[in-house]
C-alpha cells in the first residue's frame, strides 16, 4: 500500500508522486489533481520497461542489447535425462541445447515462440560452438539482432553445471574468438543452478538474467535486450559473470556506417572518421602482436624453456589488457553516447568537433613523439587535413585542464604492422538499417566508478620479441563532458505502454446496494445474525 | 496451507487478547486488503486523510478478526464480506441523510480541504514550468531513478544546483542542464545527471519555485 499524490490525470492513466517517485495508475472515479490517495500494487499500470519512442525527424540511434544465453543445467536433473549437461541460448529466441560428455548437442527444446521461427533441426550432432555460431547466425538471419547498426548487440551465456563449467566456459571464450559472427556481438557468460532454469520457464524470462538478479529486487527483471541497456544491470552481471565484449574494430566500423546519420559537414564527419580509424589502427596493431605472442608461446611450449613460457604468457596478458583499456575508450562511448541519444543541435556538434580536436591533437603529439617507423602512413594524412582547418579553435580548450584524465594506451609496434596497414582501411558493408521506430535511451543508473576506469597504463615492456613504445595518448576530458552537456536537450517522447482501460465502477445507487445485502446475506448468514446487532 | 494455518493461529491468539500487539501488526499487514475493498465498492481511490468510508472498513476488518470462525471458510472471504457489508450500510445511511443535497457533496467527504486545493495549484505550476522544458509528468514515470540510492544522489545534486544561481539561470537560459558544470562543483559523474535530467530538472524547479507541498514527496 503507497502513499500518493495525484499529479495529473491522462486519458488512459493517472500519474502520481509517491515516496519521490512517479507512478502510473488506473483511472477511478472521482480523482482529482492534487488529491492524496492511497493505492495499492494492483492500481498500478506497469511501464514498458522504459521504453521510449523518439520523434520522428530525431535522428534515432539506438542502443540495443541482444542477448544469448547459454546455460548448462544442473547434473542431477540431466543425469536422469542421460544428458551431460544442457545449454540454453536466449537472444531472445531461447534455445536449450542438451549436450553430452563431449559437448555434443544431443537434442534442444525451444523455449519460446520466437525460437520456433528458427530452424534448429540441424542443431542435432553439433558440437557446442557450432551450435552457438548457428544460433547466432539464425538470429541474426531472422532479424532478432543486427550487428551492423548502432545498437549493441549482447549475449549472455550462463553455466548451469556441478562439473563442466569450465569446460564450457572455454568454449565459449574458444568461439568468441574465432567465430566471424558472435566477434560482431558481446557475449555475457554466467552461471545457473537447475532451480533457476525452472523459475526462468515458468516465469518466461531469461534464465541468464533470473541467474544474475536473485539478489535483486524482481520487479526489475526485463527482457535481455532492456537488461545491458541499464548500466547497473550490468554492473551486477559482472558480479556473478563476466562479459567478453564485441571486437573494437567491428564497433568502430558500426558507429563510422552510422555517422552518416548525424547531419554533419564534410569536414566534421572526416575529423569524426579520422580519429576512429586511428583508434582502429591501434587495435589492428595490438590484435597482430596478440596473434605473434601467441605463436611466440606456443613455440615456448614446445621448446620447455620455462622462462620463454613465462616471459610469452606475460606479453599475451599485457596485450590483452591493452586491448581491454582500448576497447573502455572513454572517446568512444561519448560518441556513441551522442549518436544514440542526441538531437544534434548546432552547439552539440560544435562541441563534438572541440573534443575531437583535441582528440586528433593528442593523436597528433603521439605521432612526433614516437619514432613510429610505418605505422599509420594513411591516417597521417587524415589528421593533417582536419588539424589545418581547425586549429584556431584549440586555444580556446586549453584552461580547464584540472578536468582532463590521462588514458595512456600503448602504441606498440612490431614488425607485422605492415600487415594490419593495408587491411584496415575502411572498406566495410555500409547497408545499415537504421531503426527508426524503436529508440531505447534508458540510462537509468551509471555508476560513479565508471568514469574512473581510465588509467590503466600497461606496460608491455617485458615482452620479449617485440618492442614498445609506450604513447601517452587522449586528453580529452574536458571535451568529454562538453558534448554530453550539449546532448541534453533531447526531447525523448515515451511510448505509450498500452495500458487497458480501466474499467471505473459507477456510483453506488441505492437499489443496487439493497440487492447487494440480500444476497451476501445467504452465504455467511450464521454470524451475520449475531453480528449485525 | 501451511501459510494459512499460520494465519489462523494469528487470529485464535488475537481472539485470545484484543490488546496485543500482534494485533496491531496483524491489521497492517492486511491494509492493502482493506484498501482494495473499500477502492473496489466505492469505484474511487481512498484519500489519505479523513476518509469516513476507509474508517468503516477498517472498523469491520477488526470485527471480521473478532468474529471469525475458522471452521466456516476462509478469513479473508469473511473479512471482505464483513467490510463490504459494512461499507453499503455506511453509503445507505449517508444517503438518507443527505438525500436533498448536491450528490458530489455525499460522494467526496474530504471536497476542497484547503491543503489540497494549495496542493494543487502548486503541482499546476510545477506542469507549467516543466512543460517549458519539455517534460510530461508522464515523462517522469519512466525517467524517474528506479534504485533508492540513486533516486537520493540525484536528489542532493539537484537541491545543491538550486542553490547555485549561476546554474540556474544556464538552465532557464538554455534550457538544459549545465552538466559539466555540475559534474565538476558537485563531484559526480556525467553520467548520473545525464541519465536523469529530467527527474533533476524537476527536483530543481520544485526548489526554486519553493512548491513546499510538493516537496514534501519528493
Amino acid at each position: 500500500m503507497m502513499e500518493g499524490i495525484i499529479m495529473k490525470m491522462y486519458e488512459t492513466h493517472a500519474v502520481v508522486l509517491s515516496e519521490k517517485k512517479y507512478y502510473r495508475i488506473k483511472l477511478k472515479n472521482k480523482m482529482r489533481q492534487g488529491q492524496n490517495i492511497l493505492f495499492a500494487e494492483n492500481d498500478m499500470i506497469q511501464s514498458q520497461g522504459g521504453r521510449k519512442k523518439m520523434k520522428s525527424g530525431y535522428k534515432k540511434i539506438t542502443a540495443i542489447a541482444a542477448s544469448l544465453l547459454v546455460l548448462v543445467t544442473s547434473s542431477l536433473m540431466m543425469n536422469q535425462k542421460g544428458y551431460a549437461s544442457a545449454v540454453v541460448v536466449d537472444i531472445n529466441p531461447s534455445i536449450q541445447l542438451n549436450l553430452n560428455d563431449d559437448e555434443i548437442v544431443e537434442d534442444f527444446i525451444a523455449l519460446n515462440d520466437d525460437a520456433n521461427r528458427l530452424e534448429l533441426e540441424q542443431l542435432t550432432g553439433m558440437s557446442l560452438a557450432q551450435a552457438l555460431e548457428y544460433v547466432t547466425q539464425s538470429a541474426v538471419d531472422n532479424g532478432f539482432i543486427d550487428p551492423e547498426d548502432l545498437e549493441d548487440d549482447y549475449i549472455i551465456i550462463t553455466a548451469v553445471s556441478e562439473k563442466e563449467k569450465k569446460d564450457i566456459e572455454t568454449i565459449v571464450k574458444q568461439v568468441k574468438k574465432e567465430s566471424d559472427v558472435l566477434k560482431t556481438v558481446n557475449i555475457a557468460y554466467t552461471e545457473a543452478s537447475m532451480d533457476q532454469v525452472e523459475e526462468a520457464k515458468e516465469k518466461n524470462e531469461p534464465v541468464g538474467l533470473i541467474a544474475v538478479s536473485e539478489n535483486a529486487d524482481d520487479s526489475e527483471i526485463l527482457t535481455v535486450k532492456t537488461f545491458f541497456e541499464d548500466e547497473n544491470a550490468k554492473l551486477r552481471f559482472l558480479e556473478k559473470g563476466i562479459i567478453l565484449k564485441e571486437n573494437l574494430d567491428h564497433e568502430i566500423d558500426r558507429l563510422q556506417n552510422n555517422l552518416e546519420s548525424l547531419e554533419l559537414t564534410e569536414e566534421e564527419t572526416e575529423t569524426l572518421n579520422a580519429a576512429l580509424a586511428y583508434t582502429k589502427e591501434e587495435y589492428s596493431a595490438l590484435v597482430d602482436q596478440l596473434k605473434i605472442a601467441t605463436d611466440q608461446y606456443q613455440v615456448a611450449l614446445e621448446s620447455g624453456d620455462e622462462a620463454a613460457i613465462k616471459a610469452a604468457q606475460e606479453t599475451i596478458e599485457s596485450l590483452e589488457d591493452s586491448i581491454d583499456s582500448l576497447s573502455d575508450d572513454d572517446n568512444l562511448e561519448l560518441l556513441k553516447d551522442l549518436l544514440e541519444d542526441t538531437e544534434m543541435d548546432e552547439e552539440a556538434i560544435e562541441d563534438l568537433i572541440d573534443s575531437l580536436d583535441d582528440l586528433i591533437d593528442d593523436i597528433d603529439v603521439d605521432e612526433d613523439d614516437s619514432d613510429d617507423e610505418d605505422d599509420s602512413d594513411d591516417d597521417e594524412d587524415d589528421l593533417d587535413d582536419v588539424d589545418d582547418s581547425d586549429d584556431d579553435e584549440d586555444d580556446s580548450d586549453d584552461e580547464n585542464d584540472s578536468d582532463d584524465k590521462d588514458d595512456s594506451d600503448d602504441d606498440d609496434d612490431s614488425d607485422d604492422d605492415d600487415d594490419s596497414d593495408d587491411e584496415d582501411d575502411s572498406d566495410y558493408d555500409s547497408d545499415y538499417d537504421s531503426d527508426d521506430d524503436e529508440d531505447d535511451s534508458d540510462d537509468d543508473e551509471d555508476d560513479p566508478e565508471d568514469d574512473t576506469d581510465d588509467s590503466d597504463a600497461v606496460d608491455t615492456d617485458e615482452a620479449n620479441a617485440i618492442d614498445t613504445d609506450e604513447v601517452n595518448a587522449v586528453d580529452t576530458g574536458e571535451a568529454n563532458t562538453d558534448v554530453t552537456e550539449e546532448s541534453d536537450t533531447d526531447d525523448i517522447e515515451e511510448d505509450d505502454s498500452d495500458e487497458e482501460e480501466d474499467d471505473s465502477d459507477e456510483e453506488e445507487d441505492d437499489s443496487d446496494e439493497e440487492e447487494d445485502d440480500s444476497d451476501e446475506e445467504e452465504d455467511h448468514s450464521d454470524e451475520d445474525d449475531s453480528d449485525n446487532d | 496451507m501451511r501459510l494459512q494455518s499460520n494465519r489462523d493461529q494469528i487470529i485464535t491468539e488475537i481472539q485470545k487478547d484484543i490488546h496485543s500487539r500482534t494485533f496491531e501488526d496483524f491489521v497492517n499487514s492486511y491494509q492493502p486488503l482493506i484498501l482494495a475493498t473499500v477502492s473496489d465498492r466505492l469505484g474511487r481511490y481512498v484519500n489519505k486523510n479523513n476518509d469516513d468510508a476507509y474508517s468503516v472498513a477498517l472498523e469491520a476488518f477488526c470485527e471480521a478478526i473478532q468474529k471469525y470462525d475458522m471452521s466456516k471458510g476462509s478469513f479473508i472471504a469473511f473479512a471482505k464480506l464483513v467490510m463490504t457489508r459494512r461499507l453499503n450500510d455506511f453509503i445507505y445511511k449517508k444517503q438518507l441523510v443527505y438525500e436533498n443535497i448536491d450528490e458530489n457533496l455525499i460522494v467526496d467527504p474530504s471536497m476542497a480541504f484547503d491543503d489540497e486545493l494549495a496542493l494543487k495549484e502548486e503541482i499546476q505550476l510545477l506542469d507549467q514550468e516543466l512543460q517549458q522544458f519539455g517534460i510530461e509528468f508522464d515523462d517522469l514515470v519512466n525517467e524517474s531513478p528506479k534504485h533508492e540510492d540513486t533516486r537520493h544522489r540525484t536528489k542532493i545534486i539537484a537541491v545543491k544546483t538550486s542553490d547555485e544561481n549561476d546554474l540556474v539561470n544556464h538552465l532557464y537560459k538554455k534550457k538544459r542542464l549545465p552538466v559539466t558544470e555540475m559534474c565538476r562543483r558537485f563531484m559526480t559523474t556525467r553520467k548520473i545527471i545525464y541519465g536523469n535530467k529530467s527527474y533533476i530538472i524537476s527536483i530543481i524547479l520544485i526548489c526554486i519555485k519553493k512548491l513546499g507541498l510538493i516537496k514534501a514527496f519528493i
